[in-house]
């Protein structure tokens, strides 16, 4: 009946590969979570007249499909080294380099960030306390050695000098770039597979920060290194590139730090722990969430010594380089502007703040919407 | 619903293929009428009672103009009905916000009507029927299930080609499905989706990156529009391509609707070569009932005109669409009066080169509707072809980046591939190799479609 073997050959794979697929979809269960994708998968949507009618249901569907379709994170996997493959590294917004170093992709020329600094600066003057900045650079311009090829590039060498430049006048800029890129050869200061900075690059930081403090300056030595192995972060979520080695979290613990606590304040809930590492989260997918439990609005360290209330305004690079600087201060209270929305003056005065420290990495700094004071 | 989804592909189509090749042969058009009413209506719930109220409307006037003596008033009430519908839903906006600049005092309210997709291509199709039983050019068709099998037909339903009536009157009723067609199916299918998943879809981004920043340099604008060029291309006859490639599953034959249209040396050929149904439609339905060119010269040109604004408007509303229907009849009547022979005489280069450059140029025209910013927009853009700094390092990297898709876009708009596998076809190997090229070919796409959706959520991004 069919005289070409290829023809054959060809309607067998075709309808094998569309109905295993759609047939494994309605059989296979349903996970609600994904842990890779750190989020919520889409669920079946309700069937009714309304829901029909106005379309939610066919769209709806066809999430529900999407995030459950047949072997997805192999076809997303397929997708990220077909395109490197055709040399177009950094589909998903992520380079894949040299020696496993995941990296991402450098903001838009056009970004926020001047008008974020106008914004910083008009908060700090207004405020009337002493305030510093650490503006953490990219981890693409620190390691660019590590890039691909043709990547786009790293601005953040002329960001830095504009930080240093807009806020000089008005607050104490700490340059940590020229101690990062001392140190960034003996010791890993970013994760290669998450966009943040490890506790190593942190406490580089740290360090600048007491030499301008005028801080006791210490060293390595003094703490106990623990490593946490098989830690895959952001980058490698976004990017796809499966076959990268996981990074090992470090975390810096001291014996000096004994009578922390630590109030979390989430809405009307408010949550305690008696260390800045929360252990449980080290058990997860994000483990760099174990700093100071991650993202939250309000955050309050009572650190058990003598000093200063220090007020952070901070992203998520500030979770591993606050531990150390509670060695300084008797109180610090953290703040999230994405999700902190009450007036801060009135914060400032009844935490008795002494100082304040703006925490950013440049990236942030450059496309944050919510500096908003 | 679209071909390029997993819905389409692993949930519709095998289902649809599966009863459809159970059933026996009478009942499949009837169960094809039913796929075709769902498949619209998974993206148009209620306008699928539009087209369902127009193909009764057409239905019956045929049946009643192959009765009736007065066939011209049948014909031109039918006709007004389903313009009228046309220009109703996808005109309206347009033409009352035109109106209203024009004459003052008049506020005609724009009703903000979403277009019903595919309506410019199934009112084609039907009023082909029309016209076609008008001139007794075919016969009527007095099966309701057959009728609304052809002009709801889901594989050419929402971007044609657009089948006349005519062409697929005999395979409504008598289609032999055999085993040599399915698999020449799903070769066309698999090669139309490849175009629009692996390069109309990159192409698309890749100019909408280009396209955007001021200052990217003129390279990088003339790489955008170059992607913009094989993007539409490859969107179009790729949707052609899987529309033909479903039909021969379902045991259609429909005409070719693409024929490497930028290997033309003139525009006239061109056209000849992209978007063949369309053309065919307004010569047949259009052009040759103006009087084509059997009037004078002057009537010709005047009626070229008329097709080519009306071209231009069926591709959109708005004034854009218009300007390049009008743009490209300029152009062809320039050829036809001395141009056409001048090129003749010339190094085929030449032609190219020539042709290549109005077709881009048009693409800008079509780019920029309304919808991105019109005139304005597509002033602020002409010039960045010409000035402004070569290419920044930024925009660079997205070209270098692109680099073999871009390559791989051009090489493939030509005959150069077909070539290549008509020769490996005739050696030992392609038994294997072939099924295993369209393997490759459906997972990479299926890897493309399922990245789509993916989106971590990264909440704790900084």
């Amino acid at each position: 009946m069919i005289k070409n073997r290829a023809s054959k050959n060809i309607i067998i794979f075709f309808c094998i590969f569309i109905a295993e697929t759609g047939i494994l979809f309605a059989a296979l269960p349903k996970k609600n979570y994904s842990a890779y994708e750190k989020r919520y998968l889409a669920a079946r949507p309700s069937l009714s007249v309304s829901s029909v009618a106005d379309g939610s249901f066919s769209e709806g569907f066809e999430k529900y499909l999407a995030d459950h379709t047949p072997f997805r994170t192999f076809f997303v996997a397929v997708n990220a080294y077909f395109e490197l493959i055709k040399g177009n590294n950094g589909s998903n917004g992520v380079y894949l380099g040299r020696e496993g170093w995941l990296i991402a992709k450098p903001p838009e020329r056009n970004n926020r960030l001047t008008e974020n600094l106008n914004r910083i600066k008009a908060f700090t003057e207004k405020s009337g306390i002493p305030a510093y900045m650490i503006a953490i650079p990219s981890k693409g311009y620190i390691y660019s050695e590590y890039l691909p090829g043709n990547s786009m590039e790293y601005r953040d060498g002329e960001y830095l000098a504009l930080i240093k430049n807009e806020l000089g006048s008005c607050l104490e800029y700490i340059d940590i770039d020229p101690a990062l890129k001392k140190d960034k050869d003996e010791k890993l200061l970013y994760f290669k597979t998450d966009h943040h900075w490890t506790a190593d690059g942190a406490f580089t930081a740290y360090r600048e920060f007491c030499r301008a403090k005028g801080f006791y300056i210490p060293d390595e030595k003094e703490y106990t290194i623990r490593e946490i192995p098989d830690f895959y972060g952001t980058s490698y979520s976004y990017s796809c590139y499966m076959l990268t080695k996981p990074d090992t979290l470090r975390i810096y613990e001291s014996d000096r730090q004994n009578d922390i606590r630590v109030e979390i304040t989430e809405g009307k809930e408010i949550k305690t722990n008696n260390s800045m590492i929360f252990e449980e989260r080290l058990k997860e997918e994000d483990k760099y969430t174990a700093f100071l439990d991650g993202n939250h609005s309000l955050v309050t360290i009572e650190t058990g010594k003598s000093g200063g209330n220090l007020l952070v305004i901070k992203d998520s690079f500030a979770h591993c380089l606050v531990p150390f600087m509670a060695e300084n201060y008797g109180k610090i209270v953290m703040i999230d502007l994405r999700y902190y929305k009450n007036d801060l003056s009135e914060l400032i005065a009844k935490e008795n703040i002494d100082e304040m420290i703006f925490i950013y990495g440049t990236e942030n700094l450059a496309t944050s919407r919510d500096i908003v004071f | 619903m679209v071909f390029s989804s997993l819905m389409f592909l692993f949930v519709f189509l095998p289902v649809v293929l599966g009863v459809y090749y159970i059933l026996p042969r009478k009942f499949r058009n009837a169960f094809l009428l039913i796929a075709d009413l769902f498949f619209y209506g998974w993206g148009e719930p209620v306008l699928v009672f539009l087209m369902i109220f127009t193909i009764v409307i057409n239905y019956f006037a045929g049946i009643i103009m192959s009765r009736a003596g007065n066939k011209k008033l049948v014909l031109i009430i039918t006709l007004i009905i389903d313009f009228g519908l046309l220009a109703f839903f996808k005109y309206e906006g347009f033409i009352s916000e035109n109106l209203n600049v024009i004459i003052p005092f008049l506020h005609i309210p724009s009703l903000a009507i979403p277009l019903p997709i595919g309506i410019s291509f199934y009112t084609f199709q039907i009023v082909s029927y029309i016209i076609d039983l008008y001139r007794n050019e075919t016969d009527v068709q007095k099966n309701i299930i057959s009728f609304g099998t052809y002009v709801s037909l889901f594989p050419q339903l929402i971007a044609g080609p657009i089948v006349r009536y005519r062409d697929v009157s005999e395979q409504l009723s008598h289609r032999r499905e055999n085993p040599e067609q399915f698999a020449r199916g799903v070769r066309l299918f698999t090669l139309g989706l490849a175009k629009k998943v692996l390069l109309a879809n990159p192409l698309g981004l890749m100019w909408d990156t280009l396209r955007e920043p001021t200052g990217a340099g003129a390279a990088a604008s003339w790489a955008g529009i170059i992607a913009f060029s094989l993007q539409i291309y490859y969107d179009f006859s790729g949707y052609s391509d899987m529309a033909r490639g479903l039909g021969n599953m379902l045991g259609f034959e429909f005409l070719k609707n693409f024929d490497y249209p930028y290997i033309s040396k003139s525009i006239t050929e061109f056209w000849r070569r992209w978007h063949i149904s369309l053309g065919t439609w307004f010569r047949e339905y259009v052009y040759i009932p103006l009087g084509g060119n059997k009037k004078g010269k002057i009537r010709t040109l005047v009626n070229l005109l008329i097709v080519w604004m009306l071209t231009g408007l069926w591709h959109g509303a708005s004034w854009n669409f218009l300007l390049w229907g009008l743009y490209f009849g300029i152009i062809l009547i320039i050829e036809k009066l001395f141009l056409l022979k001048a090129l003749e005489k010339l190094p085929a280069i030449i032609g190219h080169i020539y042709s290549i450059l109005i077709i881009v140029f048009g693409w800008i025209i079509f780019y920029y509707s309304d919808d991105v910013g019109g005139f304005a927009e597509l002033c602020r853009f002409v010039p960045t072809l010409f000035g402004g700094g070569i290419l920044s390092s930024d925009a660079g990297a997205v070209i270098t980046n692109n680099l073999s898709l871009l390559a791989a876009g051009i090489i493939a708009s030509t005959p150069l591939i077909r070539k290549i596998y008509d020769y490996l076809n005739k050696k030992k190997g392609y038994r294997i190799a072939e099924p295993v090229v369209i393997a490759i070919i459906l997972l990479l796409c299926t890897a493309s479609l399922v990245n789509n959706s993916y989106n971590p959520f990264l909440y704790f991004k900084f």
